[in-house]
């Protein structure tokens, strides 16, 4: 991280086209598993971190889309009850994962002075907020800094990307937005309502007064993370005088990928009683953006604040800047809910997800007498599935036994499920561990991990949980 | 191949294309308040034409066949402001209150009681007149467009077809001209219009997510634009105008708008969408409305600037005089009597008839026809309309000065003021910034336009009862006549802080001081006293940098003629400042020969004659190419030298003679100047000294050559 190693590596790079430009920031993934998800049915047992999509857990995707960026270390913090889940799996598992060994294999070492990319896990206490976890982590930090959460689910995004931008602009905190798929809106107009990732944030971006947004470069003015709850928000009267031109959108959606220069990250570790990073931190900042600049320049220990420079924008009047940065085609998701989860699935088997398409190759599956397996389903090892079985556009965990006469279309189903004879399954979740007996129907449900279903159940649109019996 | 090439002249129809024939325009002039100034919404000038002048050429331009203008019935057809007289100015035909500009036919209509935008609205469908029955063109009182309005009604058109319940499109423009704190929320891709309201001045906007997205939260994208005017243009279905018939609570289309879109959605009286089309200045779109005086001030000066372009002063339609563009947007009329030694700066026009005496600055202003400015006079961003009469030496600062103004010697004005039509200033009397004042009324029609206008806000009716007292030049007349000095006529309005909570599109003559005086100082610039000093310095500079330097005479005198350029001087000051520069010059070079203490003319000459010898060719190529008035100003320049330099006033022959002698000046200048001084100061103690110097000069004239070295 010293000044001679980044420049011995810029050096290094003046001949690699292959690989963009290390971003030079520190990366974090605040994987704390339970906090503020509408998954929780799903994240009981396991965290949020691990839960499957496609067979890997969602931390694979945020892992290998910072190596794949070109960072060399992450730090991924989590509270210490999921501590060893999470650091045996980004210890051991990550490393074998064939994607992540044949990505690494294909990089060329003698142009790439990056040998190895190396995650530290950091425990946390248990129940803190996103901000409060960071605020501990950031002892560790010195740069700016690079902060996702675990439930942003992406292969391709080029975060190098939001990096330039955080620098050119010099922005305080760059937020990424992700445009909501319209065009698989029009693709599947049946599944519309299930299809559709839930948004509750409501954004104003000042425009430029000329009216060009190039890369759907804009200033964030407002935030509302949650616009069921509150119904306003507010811009002050400079920075209208600054954008005449605000565009309130409802049809983004917040990342939770974050740069905070190291200014934001000092305000963060000072405002101390905003726990979440998301929900408190993010909408604080972009509120305070025309004033916090002053607050820290007036105060008396401003030595202690390493405003750069170059963090300083050059209008006086404006010292603190919020920019966001609209995802364009990249593939990135963010999962904050089942329909979200669901969603992600189908968009993986239908092989709309780019770069991991090994997804839906078959290691140790065992199929019986005329099943059919639809080319759009990822199917985990030692899977065995009965005779005359249909699985349709679904994810099968490993170690998955399904019987004769099954029907399986638009499900996920985890590890170690069994599922006997004559079943009907359509759409849906399935967790760990599940049982579930002949002949019983389920649509839309969602059930919970080691939940048993009895024989000949017909369940429609249900969570069921193991506190609410076995049925 | 066919196909590209029909879409590219598709795509330049879309440009310059013209409003289908079945649309009509209603051009509105009642309701608006401003009699009392000495002018109705026809009969206001911008810039040196008329406000109607604009509507009907842009009208007919646009491809309007047929244009009807409503006057306020109440209003004299033969008094000078009518509808009438205002189209006989404009050089058009009138006759049975019809006329015709281009192809378009223009109908007066005059009906009863129509004395608001509701009222007018109301007539319109009640088919008094012509009963439109497909949508309008609604042009209100104050609207000043240059733009075509094609675009406009063709977009109204295809989103009537895709949304039947679009009734009304506005019009708007960005960057708030009259700085309402107008802001207004809609949806770029339907052009609907959700919200219109102001927001208070320089504070926050509070955005209601559910008013924008309805109580489901849709998505979408909203933009909320700031800062944005209302521009008085709209494109009316019968169904809105039928909405004034039924209720009589509204008497304003802004208004109606702004309440229309707060209803609640549940209680919607009015179940027709309204849409908003931002006009495009990359298409030289421009309008605005004039509904304030800092609008009208504004509006002036976008002309000048040529925001409105083509409709720019040099080439205003209708009128027969010239009108001429100088460098800095200086329009002066062929027929203005402008002294060779005023200085025009920026933005500017010196309409017919003018006359601007000596020494008269003038800067971001408009002065209209039959005008008269007295000499020495400064005239900083603002209107003088009309017949004014401006006395020497008097100083007016971004006020309006109404028709027939008298203001007499001396007068310190503004900024903010407003004197209406009639008004006298009187000797050297100060006008406290923002203060207004009326004479009474102009016309029988100005009182009844401003009882008539009666749901405006009790700010209005505060007003008028203070113009109870000025109207019949009574003793509340003299009560408040101190401040307009001695002799002075004219009553005080009682002018107030605007409140803030108010609607200020309430109270159409609202004059927003706060913002005003905030805006003005970026819109016009304070020109410093200082300025002529600061070139004068420079030029002093120069010259002495290339005495040090040994610079070229020619080249220097570029420098010089760029220095002029760039601070924008006359050359009368260029000529002072060169000859000044040039006198300091050799009073350096004296005082270094002799030292600075004890610096005696007879040396102050000779080093006078070195520098002219050397230097005179920069001297002559600064008098103006020998014309004898510009001579007299480099006399005038020695002099202003002396007068600075009392101690070497005793030379002053010497360096005549020096000029003389080095063909500076010659013998004919030197005599007019000494002409022109006797007759104004016959005692002036230079033509005492220059004395004998003059009368050598004149046996000179008369006498043999070989004279000259006798005297020397």
């Amino acid at each position: 991280m010293d000044a001679g190693a980044e420049a011995a590596l810029d050096l290094n790079h003046k001949d690699s086209a292959v690989k963009p430009q290390r971003p030079g920031l520190d990366a974090v993934i605040l994987a704390l598993g339970e906090a503020d998800s509408g998954l929780d049915v799903l994240a009981r047992d396991i965290p949020r971190a691990l839960l499957p999509l496609g067979n890997r857990p969602l931390l694979f995707y945020t892992l290998l889309a910072l190596e794949r960026s070109g960072f060399d270390q992450a730090l991924v913090v989590t509270s210490k009850k999921w501590a060893y889940g999470v650091s045996s799996y980004v210890d051991e598992l990550y490393v074998l994962d064939p994607l992540v060994r044949s990505y690494r294999d294909s990089v060329d070492h003698r142009t790439e002075p990056t040998s190895s990319f190396s995650v530290v896990t950091y425990p946390v206490e248990d129940q803190v907020g996103t901000a409060e976890a960071l605020r501990q982590a950031s002892s560790r930090l010195e740069g700016d800094m690079l902060v996702l959460t675990d439930d942003l689910v992406t292969t391709d995004l080029q975060i190098y990307k939001i990096a330039d931008v955080h620098r050119a602009t010099d922005s305080s905190l760059t937020l990424s937005f992700l445009g909501l798929p319209s065009k698989a809106k029009s693709r599947d107009s049946k599944s519309k309502s299930k299809g559709d990732p839930t948004v509750s944030e409501c954004v104003a971006f000042g425009v430029p007064v000329d009216g060009t947004s190039r890369d759907g470069l804009a200033r964030v003015l407002a935030i509302q993370p949650d616009a069921d709850a509150y119904d306003s928000f507010y811009v002050p009267g400079n920075h209208l005088r600054l954008f005449p031109d605000l565009r309130v959108r409802r049809d983004v959606k917040d990342s939770h990928l974050y740069i905070l220069s190291h200014f934001a990250v000092d305000l963060l570790v000072k405002e101390k009683s905003l726990s979440s990073l998301s929900r408190d931190f993010v909408p604080f900042l972009v509120r305070k953006q025309h004033k916090l600049g002053f607050a820290t320049q007036g105060e008396e220990g401003h030595e202690n604040y390493r405003i750069r420079q170059h963090q300083i924008r050059a209008t006086k009047e404006d010292p603190v800047v919020c920019t966001s940065f609209e995802v364009g085609d990249d593939f990135a998701m963010r999962i904050d809910s089942i329909a979200d989860y669901t969603a992600a699935n189908r968009m993986l088997v239908s092989g709309a997800v780019p770069y991991v398409d090994d997804l839906l190759q078959r290691h140790g599956f065992v199929p019986g007498q005329n099943t059919k397996i639809g080319g759009d389903c990822c199917i985990g090892k030692n899977v065995t599935v009965g005779d005359k079985s249909i699985i349709q556009k679904s994810t099968i965990g490993s170690n998955t036994k399904i019987g004769s006469s099954v029907k399986i279309t638009n499900c996920i189903v985890m590890d170690h499920v069994s599922i006997a004879d004559g079943c009907t399954i359509s759409g849906g979740v399935i967790g760990t561990n599940v049982q579930i007996r002949e002949k019983s129907s389920l649509k839309e449900c969602i059930v919970a991990s080691t939940v048993n279903i009895g024989s000949n159940e017909d369940l429609r649109n249900e969570i069921l949980e193991p506190e609410a019996g076995v049925l | 191949m066919a196909n590209p090439k029909d879409k590219k002249t598709l795509s330049a129809a879309d440009g310059a294309g013209s409003v289908p024939d079945d649309v009509k325009a209603f051009v509105l002039g009642c309701g608006w308040g401003w009699s009392r100034w000495g002018s109705s919404p026809w009969s206001l000038e911008v810039a040196g034409m008329f406000i109607l002048g604009y509507q009907i050429d842009v009208l007919s331009k646009s491809g309007i066949k047929q244009c009807f203008l409503c006057e306020d019935p109440n209003v004299d057809p033969r008094s000078s402001n009518s509808c009438a007289s205002v189209l006989t100015d404009l050089g058009l035909k009138v006759e049975d209150d019809g006329a015709s500009y281009l192809d378009m036919q223009i109908k007066i209509l005059r009906g009863h009681s129509w004395r608001s935008e509701g009222n007018s609205l109301r007539a319109i469908n009640e088919g008094q007149f012509d009963n439109p029955s497909s949508d309008f063109l609604l042009v209100l009182p104050g609207a000043l467009p240059s733009l075509n309005l094609a675009r406009m009604v063709r977009q109204h058109q295809q989103r009537k077809l895709k949304d039947k319940r679009l009734a009304l499109s506005m019009l708007f423009n960005r960057g708030d001209p009259s700085d309402t704190g107008l802001y207004i929320v809609y949806d770029k891709n339907t052009g609907r219009l959700y919200r219109m309201n102001h927001q208070e001045h320089g504070k926050g906007l509070k955005i209601g997510i559910s008013d924008l997205f309805g109580e489901k939260l849709d998505r979408g994208e909203m933009h909320v634009l700031s800062r944005v005017g209302f521009t008085g243009i709209g494109i009316c279905s019968p169904e809105a105008a039928s909405y004034f018939t039924d209720n009589f609570d509204r008497d304003k289309l802004f208004d109606f708008t702004s309440a229309m879109l707060e209803q609640p959605e549940e209680e919607l009286l009015f179940e027709h969408i309204i849409g908003a089309e931002i006009l495009d200045s990359t298409r030289h779109e421009y309008a605005m409305r004039i509904n304030s005086f800092a609008a009208y001030a504004r509006a002036t000066q976008d002309v000048l600037r040529r925001w409105s372009f083509p409709l720019v002063p040099d080439r205003f339609p209708f009128t027969k005089s010239v009108t001429t563009v100088n460098r800095g947007n200086t329009y002066r009329a062929e027929t203005a009597d402008i002294s060779r030694s005023s200085q025009l700066r920026r933005d500017l026009i010196v309409c017919d008839n003018s006359k601007l005496e000596e020494n008269v600055e003038v800067a971001q202003s408009c002065i209209l026809r039959d005008v008269t400015i007295g000499s020495d006079s400064k005239i900083e961003g603002s209107i003088i309309m009309s017949r004014a009469r401006i006395g020497k030496s008097a100083v007016i600062v971004r006020s309006v000065v109404g028709e027939g103004v008298e203001i007499t010697d001396g007068a310190k004005i503004g900024p903010g003021v407003v004197l209406g039509a009639g008004t006298v200033v009187g000797t050297k009397s100060r006008i406290p910034p923002g203060s207004w004042y009326a004479r009474g009324k102009t016309s029988d029609d100005a009182e009844a336009d401003m009882t008539d206008t009666d749901d405006d806000s009790d700010e209005r009716s505060d007003e008028h009862s203070d113009e109870e007292g000025g109207d019949n030049g009574n003793p509340e007349d003299e009560a408040h006549s101190d401040q307009l000095g001695v002799g002075g006529r004219g009553a005080r309005i009682e002018r107030r802080k605007r409140d803030l909570f108010s609607d200020p599109m309430e109270n159409d003559l609202c004059w927003i001081e706060e913002s005003q005086d905030e805006e003005s100082d970026e819109e016009f610039p304070v020109v410093e006293v200082s300025e002529k000093e600061r070139y004068e310095e420079e030029v002093r500079e120069t010259i002495a940098r290339a005495l040090a330097m040994s610079h070229g005479v020619l080249d220097t005198s570029h420098e010089i003629s760029s220095l002029k350029m760039v601070s924008n001087r006359s050359l009368e000051e260029s000529i002072f400042a060169v000859i000044k520069g040039l006198l300091s010059q050799s009073v350096n070079l004296s005082e270094s020969s002799t030292g600075s203490d004890n610096l005696s003319p007879s040396a102050f000459l000779q080093a006078v004659v070195k520098i002219f010898s050397d230097w005179k060719q920069l001297a002559v190529l600064f008098n103006g190419a020998g014309i004898v008035e510009n001579q007299i100003t480099i006399i005038s320049a020695v002099q202003e030298f002396f007068e600075a330099n009392s101690k070497l006033r005793q030379t002053f022959p010497g360096v005549l003679k020096v000029c003389y002698d080095n063909d500076v000046v010659d013998e004919d200048a030197i005599l007019a100047w000494r002409d022109r001084t006797k007759e104004k100061d016959a005692s002036s103690s230079y033509l005492e000294v220059a004395q004998p110097f003059l009368s050598w000069l004149e046996e000179a004239e008369s006498e043999d050559e070989s004279e000259e070295d006798e005297s020397d």
